[in-house]
């Protein structure tokens, strides 16, 4: 388990494994800065001098703010780096769109009555958009002009935290996993937009809790993807979509999920958060088992979000004490904090060039350029 | 026929005024008729001694005659030609001669000879080329050169002679005939003679004049042309000297006929190499017309001696080069038409060397020697060197980008303009005009007026003359305009890095080069460099120039800037002394010389980036994000060369962004400030000067602002709360600006309270009255509990104080669950709950600063009374020990806040104005009362005067805002009333008076009482006779020190109650 501590790691002090990345892939003399100023009371400037002539770099800055939602940000989606668009959900409902160059806001909708926005997802060059939230339903829209328009919906019975997870399948391969009411999943295909599977535990609801957070596993082997779902009771159930059966089951937390990622079926390391200060890192075995791995402690409680980078080298975890935390995936180990939001950060999101926004209780989207240099 | 008999001067002057009244026709006609007796009295001359008058008649006689006809007759024109040519040769050298000739008669016979010549028909011109003349000619020339050689004959003579001798050479002529090029070789012979002749007059002395100068340098030309013309040189040698062996002459005549064959152009070559290189010595004349002249030179010579003097042609070209950027178009146009039509022909001409080769090769050479020129030779010198460099650059025009591609090329030109350019930063100015620079608060407003915008003085190491330096930038601009950019800059960034000698230099090379490809999108788009390459090479650009080492540069240390002025300043903004201090201390690092870099690189970067602007145009504004802040922060800059550029700078920004100013620029972009201040913030250690830039902002934007710049301000606000002592100097302006900015876009709606006029009660109803009084006692009993409970905490220990605002708080946060104050409100909000703390503060600046922050504050906060009450309720502790501040400016400062408090908050601060102020002002008041009495004119420009002259002006208005009444009133009316001795100063009266008059209207009757104290006029009658006359006061009637002011307000009074009645 790791510790943090309010420290500066240098580059050649950064914990790796053996068969840890290139060398390039860390800038070379950088100072990776790990702080938990906020909380712990360690002023970031007070760090070891480390060449005696050289200042400390400052704690890491977020590239630039996009300001201007009206409500704590909930959901981010890019679109492809071409069109340098970033599209957020508020808790309010609306959408807004970033233009990244000019870092204004574009457009903005409402598109879940005043519901906050839990999912968002652009397709076909965002001409499409997908939308979920907390007023229960999934939406489609299409992008007509400046201005978006419903494209039609799937009603969800749910109205929980839960976002949606796109599936695929060998045969079905716009498939999308909606929560339903209580611990029930529903799996939709999205091209009829009808339902497909159901999948229940047919336990008492009380036993699993709502559901809280699911992700695709996808299968090494095969197309097929299995799918893994929180529960509110901290449980964790990999199903089997082609049979709706459930493949393995397990405690991994003590309360409920509040959020996990899954990396590519490769590196096979899933991380998940709770509400504790426990970050659970874990893997699927061949049999289809979930397998605890790790655990990571950090001093504050509670994960709003988890990503992990499409190359697998980071995962970023978005925190209620406000601050964003970056990992090394292969080892395991605390790389950075981000600190920069006043209040709790609700969501994370990479772009296809690895950068990083955030999303905050605070209204603000920080946009971060860290770890790019590959 | 008088004429020839006895020749006199009435008679060729009779026939000369007739044959001018006469039509060419008939003169033509009278011809031979009218030629004879001249040319008698001409033969005359030639044998016996004529007056001299008599000469010079008879040869006008003949030029009027001739330019009016044309002679046809060989016979007679040898005749004459052979008559004036001996007159000629008259000379002290020449024995046969019956006299010298005077000045004035060689002149009228070479003007003779010319018009003879020049009026006479080709057939008859020819006899003089004929071979067997070929020995008088050659001494005719030699006698012309002969006149223009002696510099002690007059100018005009020597300008004739040359005139003939153009003449002679028979430029007219010989075009026409086969055998014009065997002309060249009957001058050949006289080539060395003649050339060298006028060589001397064109390097002779400048005082002769241009036109001799100039007729000078056309005679060389021509006879070089002559001899040395590629055309005829050539159809000489293909043709052999047949022409020569086969005249029927004798051999000594035949040997005066140069042979022109290849032997002799070698002998003559080097002669003339040299008389090329001395006349193009003299390129740069005074004159624009020998300049003219040069250029015709160059154009003939480049033209018909290509190849005989091809050796030459280099030096030739660098002539016409330099005379195209010559700053005469008359001189700059056909120098450049010259060199086009070289080219041109240099193009259809096959084997020959081009014309872009020659100049490549110039140009590298004067590229080489150009650093020792710049350093050594004297100013004009120096701008003719630039000059030709220009010329060969726009020359060369596109086929410099070629030139560029090759590493070396560039790598030399580029170390030779930074080591030319090279910026002189020695000067002492630079550092000493920093002084005025705007400083702390970047106040846009009023920036122009306080700041002097100007440009920093460029000066170099190696020249100063203006036009040497203007020369060197539109070379650099040329580059841009002409070659790669990208190659350019990348050359000039890396010698830029590799030392920071250069740095200055290359900045500004790379700042001019990139002005010049501006200038091209409106002409021809390059071939190498699309519009994404500029874009891309501009955003490097400012991404160097404006990374954060580079903006740093000029800056003092924060701390220093920190440093708290003497307590003494009333002035928030230090002054220069203070600024110098600052830098003293910063000597021991830095000398002046490397700050003046610094500035200097700054102000370049600055220039930069107003370039990149100019050159982007509207593109800029996506750039903005970034570029913006820098430029913006460097604005506040105290350095007033720093800050005026960088306000050009951003002037510039704007126009290319096509916003109408430098506001709209940062009110349309707000929102990138705002992100670079709200990022800067978080290391406010590195970037001192970020509130600045957010006060301006909110100074110059409007409402939806607020919602941007709102995490800025909490951000501000809690690096507040974390380095209260060393950062609040910076912090407090800006929430100082936020709260003006407040009262701007939230206009106060609320009127002063007033209490309502006591007076009119009297006269009014009974009834009303006592409901009146009721009402009063009951509201009065409902503010004393509260009061009462209020000054219950005071005695409470400060923990109480402190859980009694967090119940508030906790309070007040259900009340906002209700309803959430607007946001301006609760930005007002946290302020004032900051300067809570600020107020108590130390150093006086900051407790003024903070009581400004309160007055504003409150009055922002008008309109909401429950969050305005509660909030002074807090400060108030605080805010009550400013009045017994030794510091009477923080007092002055106190009492106008609570007089702006009174009128917010009216009665709510009645007790404790009472209880609290009172007090220690009555105490004050009285004290000075005792100074101020029969105190000097000196006593003006005290702040205890300034201090009594506040109290005494506000306190009536605060006493009726207030609603005071009873004790408190009594207490303040009864420290005015010193003041209303006349041996008090005019102005403390004057104050005093219509504060009481204010207090009237609170209560007049108490007014009057002890008004009447001071000074009685009169008893007062009593109403009816039921009355005692009233008999407390003493000295009825007695004037006194207050009778003057006590009776102007018994008048008053008076008269304000008589309308009611």
């Amino acid at each position: 388990m790791t510790r943090f501590v309010g420290n500066l790691l240098r580059r050649d002090e950064v914990p790796r494994d053996s068969n840890s990345a290139p060398d390039s892939y860390y800038a070379p003399n950088t100072l990776l800065f790990i702080s938990e100023s906020s909380m712990a009371g360690v002023v970031p400037n007070k760090s070891i001098k480390t060449d005696g002539s050289k200042e400390p770099l400052p704690p890491p800055s977020p590239t630039y703010i996009l300001r201007g939602a009206e409500s704590p940000v909930t959901a981010l989606e890019y679109t492809e780096p071409a069109l340098g668009t970033l599209l957020s959900g508020c808790q309010n409902g609306t959408i807004h769109l970033w233009d990244l160059n000019s870092r204004r806001n574009e457009e903005t909708f409402d598109a879940h009555n005043g519901k906050p926005v839990l999912y968002l997802k652009s397709e076909d060059a965002s001409r499409l958009l997908m939308s979920h939230g907390r007023d229960g339903y999934f939406k489609f829209w299409k992008n007509v002009g400046p201005e978006f328009e419903l494209d039609g919906k799937i009603e969800a019975e749910g109205d929980g935290f839960c976002p949606p997870v796109p599936l695929k399948q060998k045969k079905l391969t716009r498939l999308i996993a909606l929560p339903g009411s209580d611990s029930v999943v529903n799996i939709f295909e999205l091209n009829s937009r009808s339902l497909v599977r159901t999948l229940s535990s047919g336990a008492s609801s009380g036993e699993l809790g709502l559901c809280m957070c699911m992700c695709a596993i996808p299968n090494l082997a095969g197309n097929d993807e299995s799918l893994l779902v929180g529960y509110e009771s901290g449980k964790m159930i990999l199903w089997d979509i082609g049979t709706g059966k459930i493949q393995h089951q397990a405690p991994v937390h003590a309360d409920a999920v509040m959020c996990m990622a899954y990396s590519s079926p490769e590196f096979n390391k899933g991380l998940s958060g709770s509400v504790d200060e426990m970050l659970v890192a874990w893997s699927i075995t061949e049999d289809g088992e979930i397998q605890t791995v790790n655990k990571l402690e950090s001093t504050n409680a509670g994960f709003n979000d988890v990503k992990i980078r499409p190359d697998d080298r980071i995962a970023v975890t978005a925190g209620w004490d406000n601050n964003i935390r970056v990992f090394n995936m292969k080892s395991l180990r605390p790389l950075a904090i981000l600190a920069y939001h006043r209040d709790s950060v609700h969501c994370v999101e990479f772009s296809e060039n690895y950068m990083l926004a955030a999303g905050s209780k605070d209204h603000l989207i920080s946009v971060w350029d860290i770890y790019r240099q590959v | 026929m008088q004429l020839v008999q006895s020749p006199s001067t009435k008679h060729v002057q009779a026939i000369t005024v007739e044959m001018r009244s006469f039509d060419d026709e008939v003169v033509q006609g009278l011809q031979q008729f009218l030629i004879f007796p001249l040319r008698t009295v001409l033969m005359q001359c030639t044998s016996q001694s004529l007056p001299e008058q008599v000469l010079i008649e008879t040869c006008q006689a003949l030029n009027v005659l001739l330019s009016k006809s044309l002679l046809h007759n060989k016979a007679v024109f040898m005749d004459l030609f052979s008559i004036l040519t001996n007159l000629m040769f008259f000379d002290k050298t020449n024995s046969m001669a019956p006299r010298c000739l005077s000045e004035e008669e060689k002149m009228a016979v070479v003007q003779a000879l010319c018009t003879l010549i020049t009026k006479s028909s080709d057939e008859v011109l020819h006899e003089v080329y004929v071979p067997s003349n070929i020995a008088r000619l050659g001494s005719v020339v030699s006698q012309l050169v002969a006149f223009v050689s002696d510099t002690k004959t007059s100018r005009s003579l020597r300008s004739q002679a040359m005139d003939t001798l153009l003449v002679l050479m028979q430029k007219r002529t010989y075009k026409h005939k086969e055998e014009w090029w065997q002309h060249g070789s009957r001058f050949a012979g006289l080539l060395p003679g003649i050339s060298t002749a006028m060589l001397k007059v064109v390097i002779g002395d400048s005082k002769q004049g241009h036109q001799l100068f100039c007729k000078a340098l056309d005679v060389w030309t021509e006879v070089a042309c002559l001899t040395l013309g590629d055309e005829s040189l050539s159809r000489e040698q293909n043709e052999g000297f047949a022409w020569i062996d086969g005249l029927q002459m004798p051999q000594r005549l035949k040997e005066l006929i140069t042979r022109r064959d290849e032997n002799w152009v070698k002998s003559v070559l080097p002669r003339m190499e040299f008389m090329i290189k001395e006349i193009s010595k003299l390129k740069k004349h005074d004159n624009w017309k020998v300049r003219r002249a040069f250029v015709k030179w160059g154009d003939c010579l480049l033209c018909q001696c290509e190849k005989s003097l091809s050796n030459c042609a280099s030096l030739i070209l660098e002539v016409l080069v330099l005379l195209m950027t010559d700053s005469y178009t008359q001189v700059a146009a056909p120098a450049k038409a010259a060199l086009e039509k070289y080219r041109d022909r240099q193009s259809s001409i096959e084997g020959c060397r081009p014309l872009v080769e020659i100049l490549k090769e110039n140009l590298y050479s004067l590229v080489t020697s150009l650093p020792r020129r710049i350093r050594m030779e004297d100013e004009e010198e120096k701008g003719a060197v630039v000059g030709l460099l220009n010329g060969y650059i726009s020359l060369l025009g596109n086929n410099m980008s070629a030139l560029l591609l090759s590493l070396p090329h560039v790598t030399r030109l580029a170390k030779v303009l930074v080591q030319v350019l090279q910026l002189d930063v020695t000067d002492q100015k630079i550092l000493e005009e920093s002084g005025m620079g705007a400083k702390g608060s970047t106040n846009l407003s009023n920036f122009l007026q306080r700041v002097n915008v100007m440009k920093p003085r460029k000066v170099f190491v190696h020249f100063r003359d203006d036009n040497v330096k203007a020369g060197l930038l539109k070379a650099c601009r040329l580059l841009g305009f002409y070659g790669d950019l990208s190659i350019l800059v990348e050359c000039f960034l890396d010698l830029y890095r590799e030392s920071a000698a250069h740095q200055l230099s290359c900045v500004l090379i790379i700042n001019e080069i990139l002005a010049g490809h501006g200038e091209r999108k409106d002409t021809v788009e390059g071939v190498f460099s699309t519009e994404s390459g500029r874009e891309d090479v501009v955003r490097m650009l400012l991404e160097e120039y404006l990374s954060y080492d580079n903006m740093t540069l000029c800056e003092t240390k924060p701390q220093t800037q920190l440093v708290p002025v003497s307590s003494s300043s009333s002035s928030s903004s230090p002054s220069v002394s203070l600024y110098l201090m600052d830098d003293c201390d910063a000597e021991a690092q830095q000398t002046a010389t490397t700050r003046n870099k610094a500035i200097m690189l700054t102000c370049l970067f600055l220039e930069g980036v107003a370039v990149c602007a100019k050159v982007t145009g509207k593109k800029l504004r996506l750039m903005l994000t970034d570029a913006l802040y820098p430029v913006a922060e460097k604005m506040g800059s105290e350095v007033s060369a720093v800050s005026s550029t960088a306000y050009l700078t951003l002037c510039h920004m704007a126009e290319a962004c096509q916003y109408s100013s430098v506001d709209e620029l940062i009110q349309s972009n707000a929102d990138y400030l705002v992100n670079s201040i709200s990022l800067r913030l978080r290391h406010f250690h590195r970037h001192a000067r970020a509130p600045s830039v957010l006060s301006v902002m909110l100074q110059l934007c409007t409402t939806n602002i607020l919602s941007l710049v709102w995490d800025s301000i909490v951000e501000i606000l809690e690096t507040l709360d974390e380095h209260h002592a060393e950062q609040a100097v910076v912090f407090l302006p800006v929430l100082y600006q936020l709260t003006l900015a407040v009262a701007r876009w939230f206009p106060v709606q609320h009127t002063p309270q007033q209490a309502k006029p006591t007076s009119p009660k009297a006269k009014a109803d009974p009834a009303e009255i006592v409901q009146l009084l009721v009402e009063r006692h009951r509201t009065r009993l409902q503010a004393e509990a509260y009061e009462e409970e209020a000054a219950a905490e005071d005695p409470h220990t400060v923990e109480e104080e402190a859980a009694k605002m967090a119940e508030e708080g906790e309070l007040e946060e259900k009340a906002e669950e209700k309803k959430e104050p607007p946001l301006h409100v609760k930005a007002v909000k946290e302020v004032l709950s900051r300067t809570k703390h600020l107020v108590s503060s130390s150093d006086p600046r900051l407790t003024l600063l903070a009581l400004d922050i309160i007055q504003q504050g409150c009055l922002d906060l008008a309109d909401h009374q429950n969050e305005l009450l509660p909030m002074v309720h807090q400060l108030w502790q605080s805010f009550k020990q400013r009045f017994q501040d030794t510091e009477k400016l923080v007092v002055i400062k106190a009492v106008k806040t609570l007089h702006r408090l009174c009128s917010c908050c009216g009665d709510f601060i009645r007790q404790r104005v009472e209880k609290d102020v009172l007090p220690s002002l009555k105490s004050c008041l009285e004290k000075q009362a005792q100074i101020s009495r029969q105190c000097g004119s000196s006593y003006h420009y005290t702040v205890n005067f300034k201090l009594q002259l506040t109290l005494l002006s506000t306190l009536g208005e605060m006493a009726l805002q207030m609603g005071l009444d009873g004790a408190g009133l009594e207490q303040v009316l009864y420290c005015c009333l010193p003041y209303l001795s006349q041996h008090q100063p005019a102005k403390l009266q004057q104050a005093c008076v219509e504060s009481v008059k204010q207090l009237m209207m609170c209560d007049a009757d108490i007014v009057w009482l002890a008004l009447s104290g001071l000074y009685m006029p009169a008893v007062p009658a009593p109403p009816s006779h039921h009355f005692q006359p009233v008999t407390v006061f003493k000295g009825v009637g007695e004037n006194n020190e207050y009778s003057t002011s006590v009776t102007m307000l018994f008048q008053h009074m008076d008269s304000s109650s008589k309308p009611d009645t």
